[in-house]
């Protein structure tokens, strides 16, 4: 029988979020590449939460979007409403969130896709990794078909071996009823890839029309919208928004979830998968925090032509009917109609652990991974490794090195890092506090940090990158210009501090001295600033954050530098762990199993120790002499 | 240097005597402030040759310190080389301990330990009771993470957000785990490699 054969320089498996970008990031940067689907209707398909971004995932979107990814651009198109959080916080914390049109989401970034040069979007099962001496070649399909690519990016999200479950009900399906991929698993197997089982849940969706809001909090967006995408302004996207619904569980809905944990097939023992502590299901939020009396819950509109609204915080994988009394427990849902169950997900991913900072694999030339597969949680956090993945998949077949940022660069660093390096038992999520050089990754100067990384990368065109120049001019030129604008102690200029709240000025300053004091900011002292020209928003943002903060960000500055240091000791390839002395066991070990690119990825690893790290320095010192 | 336990601070001093040579002056001068500073002077003498003014000259210096004589060479002391040790006593109490030793064979060193021990632990010696910080790098470290700590006060009363003091907050922490070993410097190597050969 014929079979059919096709050749392209990269094939991605899986259009979920990390799919998405690393195909198109792949095809921009000029390779011939394909992405595979098991279902043209799940492309981009928002399974969970109906939103893109929060505390710290805002963060990596916009991080995403200054590289040149598509995400920031998406949301953009397909909100329906838009909230900066932590605003009462300092701007390291600022964190974008926007709910989505779930529907317009996923058909819009179809429609970018299918309109990509270079870029073939095919439905089709991928089952098997065509290897040959440790390097790929390529993948086959469920029909027998091949197709040979210099390189491959996995990206199965949660649809290995997947399995559906609630109470005693089990779908051998992936996400929300769709085509599950069961053959893949076993060829990672046989090329001796590391699987582990991670579970996940969802929660219900209901009918809006069955919802009593009267008696909820209304949750409105933002008056002003701050976009995503660094390429678009607030008049660009402004449109009405859809309101969000808060409300609680109660004491009764947690007797409901108690009296009935035993058929619940985590609690049952049904479920192998390890879950995310940080996105617990009702069950665990119960059992674990038992003297709380309330959780918070959001109802959620799922797109605006559509009556399904998602009962965020309350996720579960109890049975039908135990489902439909907890939920109408809740104040507000005391008739709602459920639309969709809550569920449990439990799927295969792999140990991370055997991935380069690349996202390489190190045992399998070629063959990169991002999202799920590698054990995040996260339509954000899958989207970013997609695209480091996409990236260097292109630049591998295109004869480049890797693109790798790290952990002071961007938050995507310190994710790819935390992944690679540490031991990771759960779907990891992102967290601002994972980042440590928090003040300088903030959500605002995503573009400073990445653009010109994503100019020279190639997917941030010569037209873009010549508005970031300007922009990064006007901060540089407003700040200097700031510095020698002296202010005397006249009339107007003590009003204006005193109707602010600030003290009066005894002698002169500048305005750059003024913009320091906690009270005050670059935009309320525009009144004793007439030379002002105007300046757009974000341009203004940065100048102040860089003014008013501009100690702290020297000494995380020179944190950073230290940190440097330590990540360019490299550690070369050829190092034998064994043959030094004085290593623990232990740290041996997780050594070999990490093999670190620098000493300072190696001293993150858990169980290296700073003694470990000493030993090892003055190893490769010995080793630099004996040359 | 470290003892069973017992941190020393030890001070190598010049010999005293009477000099012209500048140099060498100020080595002296330098030994007598030691002296005036010192909790415990370890006087060690030749015994191959006779007691000197010079020695007895010292002998009255420290006539008022905690002391341990040594008397050193103890392998080549003989009856010819005219060292009385009887004459010492004119200058010293009792009490003081006086422990021949051969610094070359390693002969009464244990004697030696012994005897330092017991005046440690007697309360013998009346140690400083400020706590001493015996490492130059240990001092930079604890003025860096002061400076650090004065930093995060400072942004708590200035009611900075948390992400702001944790900064100095950290660095706080990374000089004191320079301290401890919970944390590396890149230089680490370097330092060692200054201060030791390790060979090739």
């Amino acid at each position: 029988m014929k079979t059919v054969e096709e050749y392209y320089d990269v094939v991605v498996v899986g259009a979920g979020h990390a799919g998405c970008e690393a195909a198109l990031a792949a095809a921009r940067l000029g390779c011939e590449t394909i992405i595979f689907t098991v279902s043209m209707n799940s492309v981009a398909l928002m399974p969970c939460n109906p939103n893109i971004g929060g505390s710290s995932k805002g963060h990596l979107v916009k991080e995403i979007d200054a590289l040149g990814g598509e995400m920031g651009k998406n949301i953009d198109k397909t909100y329906i409403q838009s909230k900066m959080l932590n605003k009462s916080k300092g701007p390291a914390v600022h964190s974008l969130r926007a709910q989505a049109d779930k529907d317009a989401y996923s058909m819009t970034m179809r429609y970018t896709l299918q309109n990509t040069d270079h870029l073939t979007l095919r439905q089709a099962e991928v089952t098997e990794l065509i290897v040959e001496d440790g390097v790929i070649k390529g993948v086959k399909t469920f029909s027998g078909a091949i197709y040979h690519a210099k390189t491959v990016v996995l990206a199965t999200g949660t649809y290995l071996k997947a399995r559906c479950l609630y109470g005693e009900v089990v779908n051998y399906t992936g996400p929300n009823g769709l085509q599950a991929a069961n053959y893949l698993s076993q060829s990672l197997k046989d090329n001796g890839v590391e699987l582990y089982r991670f579970k996940t849940g969802t929660p219900a969706r209901i009918d809006k029309r069955s919802v009593n809001f009267d008696v909820m909090e209304e949750q409105f967006g933002d008056e002003k919208i701050v976009p995503f995408s660094f390429t678009n302004k607030e008049e660009d996207i402004k449109r009405e928004q859809i309101s969000c619904w808060l409300t609680y569980t109660n004491e009764e809905t947690h007797k409901i979830i108690r009296d009935n944990l035993d058929r619940s097939p985590i609690y049952a023992g049904v479920i192998e998968g390890t879950g995310p502590r940080y996105c617990p299901s009702i069950e665990d939020k119960v059992v674990r925090f038992a003297d709380r009396k309330r959780h918070q819950l959001f109802i959620e509109p799922e797109g605006e032509f559509t009556n399904e609204m998602y009962v965020g915080g309350m996720s579960s994988s109890l049975p039908e009917d135990v489902q439909y009394a907890m939920y109408r427990t809740v104040k507000g849902l005391e008739n709602v109609k459920i639309i969709r169950n809550a569920y449990a997900i439990e799927y295969d991913c792999i140990n991370p652990n055997q991935l380069k900072l690349s996202l390489e694999f190190r045992n399998i030339q070629g063959l990169f991974s991002g999202g799920q597969f590698n054990g995040s949680s996260g339509y954000e956090e899958a989207a970013c490794q997609g695209l480091i993945a996409g990236i260097n998949a292109a630049r591998k077949r295109l004869g480049k090195d890797p693109v790798i940022l790290d952990r002071s660069q961007a938050y995507i660093g310190v994710l790819i890092d935390d992944l690679v390096t540490k031991e990771n038992h759960e779907p990891y999520r992102m967290m601002t506090s994972r980042a440590e050089y928090r003040l300088l990754l903030r959500q605002d100067n995503a573009d400073m940090r990445l653009t010109p990384i994503g100019h020279e990368i190639g997917l941030i065109d010569d037209e873009r990158y010549d508005k970031f120049l300007l922009k990064k001019e006007q901060i540089e030129k407003e700040i200097e210009r700031l510095k020698h604008v002296n202010i005397g102690a006249n009339k107007t200029v003590q009003e204006l501090l005193e109707s602010l709240g600030s003290t009066k000025l005894n002698s002169g300053s500048t305005l750059e001295e003024l913009i320091k004091r906690p009270e005050l900011n670059y935009e309320c002292l525009a009144p004793i600033d007439p030379d002002r020209e105007p300046l757009d928003d974000d341009v203004a943002e940065q100048i102040n954050i860089n003014i008013k903060y501009e100690g702290y960000i020297k000494r995380q500055l020179q944190q950073v530098e230290q940190f440097k240091k330590m990540e360019n000791k490299l550690i070369p390839d050829t190092i034998n762990y064994d043959e030094v002395h004085n290593l623990r066991t232990e740290a041996v070990q997780k050594l070999k199993a990490v093999h670190p690119h620098s000493v300072g990825q190696a001293s993150r690893i858990s169980g290296v120790s700073p003694s470990d790290i000493s030993v090892l320095m003055i190893y490769m010192e010995q080793m630099r002499h004996r040359k | 240097m470290t003892i069973d336990g017992i941190t020393l601070n030890i001070v190598d001093t010049a010999g005293i005597r009477d000099t012209e040579d500048k140099v060498e002056s100020i080595g002296v001068e330098r030994a007598k402030k030691e002296i005036e500073s010192a909790d415990l002077i370890l006087f060690l003498m030749d015994t191959s040759v006779q007691i000197s003014e010079e020695d007895i000259e010292i002998l009255q210096r420290i006539r008022d310190k905690k002391k341990i004589i040594l008397l050193n060479k103890s392998d080549k002391a003989t009856e010819e080389s005219g060292f009385e040790q009887s004459a010492l006593k004119e200058y010293i109490s009792e009490e003081t301990p006086v422990i021949s030793i051969s610094a070359k064979y390693g002969d009464g060193i244990d004697n030696f330990i012994m005897e330092l021990k017991n005046m440690m632990f007697h309360g013998r010696i009346d140690v400083n009771q400020e706590v001493y910080i015996t490492n130059a790098r240990h001092k930079d470290a604890l003025a860096k993470t002061y400076e650090s700590l004065e930093c995060v006060e400072r942004s708590i009363e200035a009611g900075m957000p948390e992400d702001f003091f944790t900064i100095d907050l950290m660095n706080a922490y990374e000089k004191l785990g320079l301290i401890i070993g919970e944390s590396v410097e890149e230089d680490l190597a370097n330092e060692i490699f200054s201060k030791f050969c390790t060979g090739k």
